[in-house]
């Protein structure tokens, strides 16, 4: 759960589901890697590493962040088809009418082409 | 007696505020081009990281980065931010690791006062704000860097503005480097904003192309994410 203060309980009351809960896992890419769903609020970082595993994703988005920047990228991600995004009282209703076979694979980024431009400006060949 | 004195100073003054506004526009106009001696190598960076995100990009930037290029690499992050530096150092390391046939000169790592934190009012954001920049002038100061990278956290902003007094004190130049941050779509972030306008970044890249629309002087590269 991050830095935040909520406390789910460990009995979900339904013994089909089970619940375990962290505030912090330095190896959270291993738990994404056996998921077969995330859901997640809508930080980039979050967001990035669920989708360069591969995994389908519904984002979350805080709007109580300043000048609301979360909704931005989940909003594109969304447009392109990379994700499911949800506002807190919508979650239910995008995770029961979702269709996975919608979602488009996200092709990860790379940085050589503005460490490229970087060189170029420094004055440095560019391999 | 007074009386000259008082003369020489009020011609004084003028004199100064229009070196000053010539040395201004020239550092304004200087900006945006290649520093003037190229193929310097082992360029002095500062490498300012934030939170979360903010860090796993620059991490990406670095990867690329040839490092015999850009050393010493000096690391900065909040004083409240745990996780950057900690991560700056396990990859430090890691390079350290990789490569036992090669001296590098050590990384350092450093931290910063924040102008203000998440909730703090805005009172005592302007005593803390006084604080966060006497600091940050502090470190450029000692740390002279020739590179500054920076992608958005708000530590950046007196950093920045540092650097770029001292290029218009002739003590030094600094290229500054900004990659406003992938999760900013449509609009910059403060901080972003706040280099643009002013002019203080030497390069500025943004990773959507709307923003590129948007702020025609910035350039668009593709996402680093």
């Amino acid at each position: 759960m991050g830095r935040g203060t909520y406390m789910p309980s460990e009995a979900s009351g339904n013994p089909d589901l089970e619940v375990e809960h962290f505030t912090f896992s330095p190896s959270i890419a291993d738990y994404i890697r056996e998921a077969s769903l995330v859901i997640s609020h809508a930080g980039s970082g979050s967001i990035f590493e669920t989708l360069r595993l591969g995994k389908p994703l519904v984002v979350v988005v805080n709007e109580d962040l300043m000048d609301n920047h979360q909704s931005e990228l989940a909003d594109e991600l969304a447009e392109r088809n990379h994700l499911f995004c949800a506002r807190p009282q919508t979650l239910r209703e995008t995770v029961e009418g979702m269709d996975l076979n919608v979602l488009q694979p996200y092709m990860p980024g790379d940085a050589k082409p503005v460490v490229a431009l970087i060189n170029k400006f420094l004055g440095f060949p560019v391999n | 007696m007074g009386v000259d004195a008082f003369a020489a100073v009020c011609c004084a003054i003028p004199v100064l505020v229009s070196l000053l506004a010539v040395r201004v526009a020239y550092v304004l106009c200087r900006s945006g081009l290649p520093p003037s001696n190229p193929h310097a190598v082992g360029l002095r960076c500062l490498i300012v990281l934030g939170s979360g995100g903010h860090t796993a990009e620059m991490m990406n930037i670095l990867t690329e980065l040839q490092k015999d290029r850009f050393t010493p690499r000096y690391y900065v992050a909040a004083l409240t931010d745990n996780m950057s530096l900690q991560k700056a150092q396990v990859y430090e390391k890691s390079l350290i690791q990789g490569d036992r046939e090669k001296i590098i000169e050590g990384a350092q790592f450093m931290q910063i006062y924040r102008s203000r934190e998440v909730g703090q009012s805005y009172i005592t954001s302007i005593a803390t704000t006084v604080l966060a920049v006497l600091h940050a002038m502090w470190l450029i100061i000692r740390i002279r860097p020739q590179v500054i990278f920076c992608n958005g956290p708000g530590t950046c902003i007196p950093l920045c503005a540092t650097a770029f007094l001292l290029k218009v004190l002739g003590l030094g130049w600094s290229s500054i480097f900004y990659i406003e941050s992938i999760a900013r779509v449509e609009k910059l972030s403060l901080s972003g904003l706040l280099l643009y306008k002013l002019r203080l970044a030497d390069q500025f890249f943004v990773q959507w192309p709307q923003l590129q629309q948007k702020y025609p002087r910035a350039q668009y590269a593709g996402r680093l994410m």
